[in-house]
This record gives structure tokens, C-alpha cells and sequence, in this order.
């Protein structure tokens, strides 16, 4: 249900999903979406950890440098899931709001909380 | 035999081969061992076979320091002691769990889990569980259906747990007791004293005593101390003249190291969709052979310096509800308790058999062993009890290790639930933040009473040697989780009877000589 909710709200936003930034310059819902961790997580949970997240870590809390670190050797989905898991394994992880995170899916939610609700 | 001391006329001798005191797991599996032989066992109970407040009150005493249950009622005070309230949770300890560890103070037992394994296997049967199988792969051949949640990882493991009946010692083994003809059962003989020759290097009788006004003597060549952690260390400080500072005690070591396990809900296991989790739920004590705890490997262990614990699943939507066993066990008669905890449990079992897709949020409960510290003691009250005694005091004292210990511990099971995308792990609110030492109004203990007669090879580190024999003296030995050096995981029912089984398979090689 938390997940349907997520898709429902990034798809109404129009989002493209093909290249980082669509023409809007809006982040594409691939970079701002952490799909696994949002079958468990609400939109408001991920917005939370995406704020916290931005608040401890000053040096990415803007939109462009989350977008270069999350493309960087590619931000497909496939890619972005790969980074996840190879963050897992390299102990790449923080603890945002108690969630223990691969850095990637945090970035994703810091990307996702510039976004207005 | 049995004979009810009250009974006796005043000041009776009474004289034997091996003087038992206590009948609870520790003390009724040595005495079952003794039966049939040619040795006359004296098998000492303070209380009946029934509850009965008054012998009850005499386990009362203050305690300071870190929140813990009322000392009155933690333990039982009758014959089958505090088997008649045990739920049966029983796994092994670990090989490491015996090592020096040089990131654990005062870890390290003069013993490898080697030499308890002949005895955990005939502790099985004593406790009425399964095979001394304790690899969860010999469980999952029999249920294809226990599947694990991390296969193979080389971070965090299964431990399987079994579970006794559970077993109680009164039941199972009281009319075997009773009609023995070597074992002589004397209820109402409440120890009060423990006289040493001169010098103290034996012990040379035993005064006990009851509410009828009656005081017995008993001799015996050799005596097996086999009550509970609080009063094992409590009659050793206490109930020797000769020795005002504490029986055993010259290295003021005897009290001190009183462990519990750590019980906390910690965390909380998200998954993307239900799943019953069959391998780790708990469906009911009696009913469920076995089920899984999660666990971190020695190595990570080692590398991150961290204490050694477990964590077992709770469907959220149910443990949301439920009453922390600190706050639920507050009350001093243990029978009010009791019936607390079966309802809570009983409500429990019947709501997850209901369910038949599972759950998506799991509540993670720590069990972890406390560090070893000398300051985390029992010392004696300013009070009495009823039969003249010094109360008991607990000062339980908890310290940053283990805080970090459980963080660290579900950090690790975070990165590899999350590694094998099985699911995310999160903290609870008390444990995110690493510089904050304190702990939360849900903290309590599992009822594990352990270390104040710790075992070491040397009298200036321990009370007891590897045999369990008081340092110091030659025919008085220790029974129960007081001799633990370490706490490591585990309910420790399994691990005292295994050790009492060690004990008494010594003594008969000692007494044969």
C-alpha cells in the first residue's frame, strides 16, 4: 500500500524517468525513488529521513550534488539497486532516524525530500 | 526419603555422605545422580512442596542501582525451586563464550565448551528436550519449511534454541526422590549457618533451621552448595563465623560479577511483504520444538569488539501492545507475576496462530550477556529475615559496552538484511544516538541470576575452581549459574544443569578415592 502510494504521488507528478534531470529540471523519479525501501517506508517517512539526512551531511544538501553522486557510474535503476547493494556490503551505511541505510537509498530520499509535498 | 524437619526433634543430627542444599535444577540433577549408589545424600530444602509466603519473604531484599524485578520474587523458595515457574528456553553456550576475549574484563573460564558437551547432552534429557542438535540445518532436514532469513551469510547465524515442556523438577522428579533409599530429602531445613573447622579449610556442619522453632545439625564429608546465584553468595558471606568477611571470600570476590541477561526490545525488522517467519517465531512454549534467534558470527564479534547476545522476532502488531516484562514483574509475591506473564503470552500464541500470511513489521528483542563487573554485586542488607539471616542487596550496575554491544549488533544484522534485500532494519528511539548512555524504562533482565561465585583456575580471580570446589576448601563445592564467568546468551537452565551434571561426575570420582 506504501508503495502504491509512493508510485501514485511521483507518477501524478509527471515525472520522466529516462535522464537525470527531465526538462524541468526536476530529478527523475528514478533517482528520487528508493523502490525496495519504499515497500516499507511511507512518502512522509522518506521525506523525513531524506531532511535528516540532508541536515547531516551539508556537503550534498542540494539537489545537484545528490544528482552527480547518484548518477555517477550510472543512474539507472538497475544501477542505483546494484549501488545499493554494494553499499550494504562495504559498510557504506548510515543510520538515519533509526533506519540503518545504504548511502545510496539515503541520497535517494534526500533527493526525494526537495520535492514538494 | 523424606522427612519434614519440623517434625524432628530439636537439635536432631542428621548425617550423610553428600549434604545437597537446594532442590532446583542444579540441585535435584546431581541428587538424581546419586541415586542407587552406596552413598547416603542429604538433600536439604528450605522450603515444602508447596508455595508458602513466609519461606518465600526470606529471599527479599533491596536492591540499587540499574531498575530490576523485586529479589523476593525472582526466585522460588520450595521444593523444584525456581524450576516451577521456568518457561524452558534452552540453547547452548558457544565455544567462544568460554575464551579469554581481550575485549571482555575478566572473560576467559578454565574450561572449553568441549568439556561440557558430554554433559549438555545428558542435561537434554534431564530437561526433557530434543536431540543435542543445536545446528539449525539438522532442524530445517526435518522442516523444509524453517527457512532462514539470511542463508549462509557470513555475518550473522542462526542459534537455535529448544524448548523443555519445561520441566518441573518437583513433578518429574519428587516421587523418585522420595522413595530413593539413599536419598534423604529433609524439607523445612533452611541453611543458616556453615561451620568451618579451624582453620578454615573444611567444613565441618551445617545449622538449619525453619519457622517451628526447630534447629537441626547436619554433617556430611562433603557438601555441594547448590541454591541460587543471590543466595549462594548470600550464605557465603553470611553464615560462616569463622570467617567474617565471607566464607571463600578472602580476595573479596565473593558477590561481586552478578550478571543478568540484558532483555530490550531494540529494533524493528521492515520487510516488503508478510512473511510468518516460521524458523524465528515463537508459537508457544510446549508446542514448538525449536526456533531460531539471530546471531553474529565470533569473528565480527571479535572485529568489533562487541559483547555476545541474540535477537528473537515479535510480530509489531502484537509486542505494540505488550507490557514490558520490568514493569509487568514488579509485584513481590511471584504468583501474581506469573499469572501476568502466562496471560500476556497465552494472548500472544493465540493471536499469531490466527494469522496465516504473516507480518510485515517485526519487533527485535535483544537478549544479551552483561560484561563481567565487579561492581555489579551482592553484597548483605542491614536487615534480617525471619530466621535471623542478613537480607540479600543487588547493585546492578550496567555500563556503555553493552549499550554499544546491541547498537552494533543491529547495525551488522542491518547491513546484511539489507545487503540480501530481504528487508531494513530500524533502531529504536533509545538506541540512535551513540553518545547517550542511558537506558530505557523498558530495560530489565530475563531472570538470569549468574557469577557471584565465579570459576577461575586462580583463588585471586575466582571463588570457585574449573571442579566448582570453594577455593580454599576442601569439601565444599558450588552449584549453579553463580560459578558462570560470563553470561554469553543463552537462558542458562541448560547450561547449570549440564555444569551440575560436571560437578557431580567429579565428586564421584573424588569420592571413590
Amino acid at each position: 500500500m506504501k508503495r502504491r502510494n509512493f508510485l501514485l504521488l511521483t507518477i501524478a507528478g509527471g515525472i520522466a524517468a529516462i535522464t537525470p534531470f527531465c526538462k524541468s529540471r526536476r530529478p527523475s523519479t528514478t533517482l528520487t525513488q528508493p523502490f525496495f525501501l519504499s515497500a516499507m517506508c511511507d512518502v512522509q517517512t522518506l521525506r523525513k529521513i531524506g531532511t535528516q539526512y540532508r541536515t547531516a551531511t551539508p556537503a550534498e544538501a542540494s539537489e545537484d550534488a545528490l544528482v552527480q553522486l547518484l548518477t555517477t557510474g550510472g543512474g539507472t535503476t538497475g544501477q542505483l539497486d546494484n549501488k545499493i547493494k554494494d553499499d550494504f556490503t562495504s559498510g557504506r551505511t548510515v543510520t538515519i532516524d533509526g533506519w540503518v541505510l545504504a548511502v545510496t537509498e539515503a541520497r535517494q530520499c534526500a533527493l526525494f525530500s526537495f520535492q514538494k509535498p | 526419603m523424606h522427612t519434614d524437619a519440623r517434625d524432628l526433634p530439636n537439635n536432631t543430627l542428621i548425617q550423610g555422605d553428600i549434604c545437597i542444599i537446594g532442590t532446583g535444577p542444579a540441585g535435584l540433577s546431581i541428587a538424581m545422580e546419586w541415586d542407587h549408589t552406596p552413598h547416603k545424600v542429604i538433600l536439604l530444602e528450605g522450603g515444602g512442596f508447596q508455595y508458602d509466603d513466609q519461606m518465600q519473604d526470606l529471599y527479599a531484599g533491596p536492591a540499587t542501582g540499574q531498575r530490576y524485578y523485586p529479589l523476593r520474587s525472582t526466585r522460588l523458595h520450595y521444593f523444584g525451586g525456581t524450576s516451577n515457574h521456568w518457561a524452558g528456553f534452552c540453547s547452548t553456550f558457544e565455544p567462544l563464550d568460554f575464551e579469554k576475549r581481550d575485549w571482555v574484563p575478566h572473560s576467559g573460564w578454565p574450561m572449553k565448551k568441549s568439556d561440557l558437551d558430554p554433559f549438555y547432552a545428558k542435561a537434554q534429557q534431564v530437561l526433557d528436550l530434543g536431540p543435542y542438535e543445536y545446528d539449525v540445518a539438522y532442524w530445517q532436514r526435518k522442516d523444509p519449511a524453517l527457512h532462514s532469513l539470511l542463508p549462509d551469510n557470513p555475518a550473522v547465524w542462526n542459534k537455535v534454541w529448544q524448548f523443555s515442556p519445561p520441566t518441573r523438577f518437583a513433578k518429574k522428579y519428587g516421587d523418585p526422590i522420595k522413595k530413593s533409599k539413599n536419598i534423604h530429602l529433609y524439607t523445612y531445613a533452611h541453611v543458616t549457618e556453615i561451620s568451618a573447622n579451624d582453620p578454615v579449610r573444611s567444613i565441618d556442619k551445617l545449622t538449619v533451621r525453619n519457622f517451628a522453632g526447630k534447629t537441626h545439625t547436619v554433617k556430611a564429608r562433603y557438601y555441594i552448595l547448590a541454591c541460587n546465584t543471590v543466595q549462594n553468595a548470600r550464605l557465603l558471606l553470611a553464615a560462616c563465623p569463622q570467617t567474617p568477611k565471607g566464607l571463600g571470600n578472602d580476595h573479596d570476590l565473593v558477590g561481586r560479577f552478578f550478571m543478568e541477561h540484558l532483555e530490550v526490545q531494540a529494533a524493528w525488522l521492515h520487510l516488503p511483504a508478510p512473511s510468518k517467519l516460521k524458523l524465528y517465531t515463537f508459537s508457544g512454549i510446549g508446542s514448538t520444538p525449536m526456533r531460531c534467534e539471530l546471531s553474529i558470527t565470533p569473528e565480527l564479534q571479535a572485529k568489533y569488539r562487541m559483547l555476545n547476545g541474540t535477537c528473537s522476532f515479535m510480530p509489531w502488531e502484537l509486542s505494540k501492545d505488550m507490557t514490558p516484562a520490568i514493569k509487568m514483574w514488579s509485584s513481590e509475591d511471584p504468583r501474581k507475576n506469573e499469572d501476568s506473564m502466562r496471560s500476556m503470552w497465552s494472548s500472544h500464541e493465540s493471536s499469531t496462530a490466527t494469522n496465516k500470511e504473516g507480518f510485515k513489521v517485526y519487533e527485535l528483542k535483544t537478549r544479551i550477556e552483561q560484561a563481567p563487573n565487579p561492581d555489579s554485586r551482592i553484597t548483605l542488607a542491614s536487615g534480617r529475615d525471619g530466621l535471623g539471616m542478613p537480607r540479600a542487596q543487588l547493585n546492578w550496575v550496567l555500563t556503555p559496552f553493552e549499550k554499544y554491544s546491541i547498537r552494533t549488533f543491529y547495525e551488522l544484522v542491518g547491513q546484511q538484511v539489507g545487503q540480501a534485500a530481504v528487508g531494513r532494519i530500524r533502531l529504536m528511539d533509545w538506541l540512535q544516538d551513540p553518545n547517550d548512555h542511558s537506558w530505557p524504562d523498558t530495560t530489565g533482565g530475563g531472570w538470569h541470576h549468574m557469577g557471584t561465585t565465579r570459576m577461575s583456575d586462580d583463588p585471586q580471580t575466582g571463588v570457585v575452581d574449573a571442579n566448582c570446589k570453594l577455593h580454599g576448601v576442601s569439601n565444599l563445592y558450588i552449584a549453579g549459574a553463580s560459578c558462570f564467568v560470563t553470561a554469553a546468551a543463552p537462558n542458562p537452565t541448560l547450561t547449570i544443569t549440564a555444569l551440575s551434571l560436571r560437578l557431580s561426575a567429579h565428586l564421584k570420582k573424588v569420592i571413590s578415592r
